[in-house]
């Protein structure tokens, strides 16, 4: 019981406790994991803000290399590729609002879920760099 | 403005930023990594102590 306790109650401060497969689960990564997926796709097909020219494969390639890392990370219990992708997820959603920013302008709905996304994805980072408990050896 | 251009400053602007959060993520580890050092031998000089 106390073992119990100690493992779902008393965590670090970027996890519940919570396990899934073995692996904590991680909402933020997760939520961050489907933006960078739907992303890719609606750039891959044309469909995303950057229009259906390079620009979008680029950047469907950026966020594709983004989710690969935090599933990846995730899956394979690797720290640190996780926390590459939630770098490069902040990255990708920059670069997004930029973009819309320059030119959509400021009354494009966009500009305002962006930025709110990439500043998510560098506090995620932030913390998961700070968190002591994920300086585990090998990762 | 025309979107390849402005793919392009987006991309890299977006990029610059990212390098800047490594960066500040970096030098917080580095200080607090000094910090526990410090208490860590602040510590040591207390146990000596009679």
């Amino acid at each position: 019981m106390t073992a119990w306790f100690r493992r779902v109650l008393v965590h670090s401060g970027t996890e519940l406790g919570w396990t899934f497969a073995g692996r904590p689960v991680k909402p933020v990564a997760f939520g961050l994991t489907l933006i960078m997926l739907g992303l890719c796709a609606y750039n891959a097909l044309g469909l995303g803000a950057f229009g259906d020219g390079v620009e979008a494969v680029v950047y469907a390639v950026l966020s594709g290399v983004a989710a690969v890392l935090l599933v990846w990370g995730w899956i394979g219990r690797r720290q640190r590729l996780a926390e590459w992708g939630l770098l490069m997820a902040c990255w990708v959603l920059a670069t997004r609002a930029l973009f819309i920013l320059m030119v959509d302008g400021i009354s494009e709905r966009g500009v305002v879920l962006s930025p709110g996304c990439a500043v998510i994805a560098g506090g995620a980072y932030l913390l998961e760099k700070a968190d002591p408990l994920n300086r585990r050896p090998g990762s | 403005m025309d979107p390849s251009v402005a793919g392009a400053i987006s991309v890299v602007s977006g990029g610059v930023l990212a390098v800047l959060l490594a960066i500040a993520a970096y030098i917080q580890a580095k200080a607090k990594a000094i910090a526990e050092h410090a208490a860590h031998h602040h510590d040591e000089d207390e146990d000596e102590e009679p």
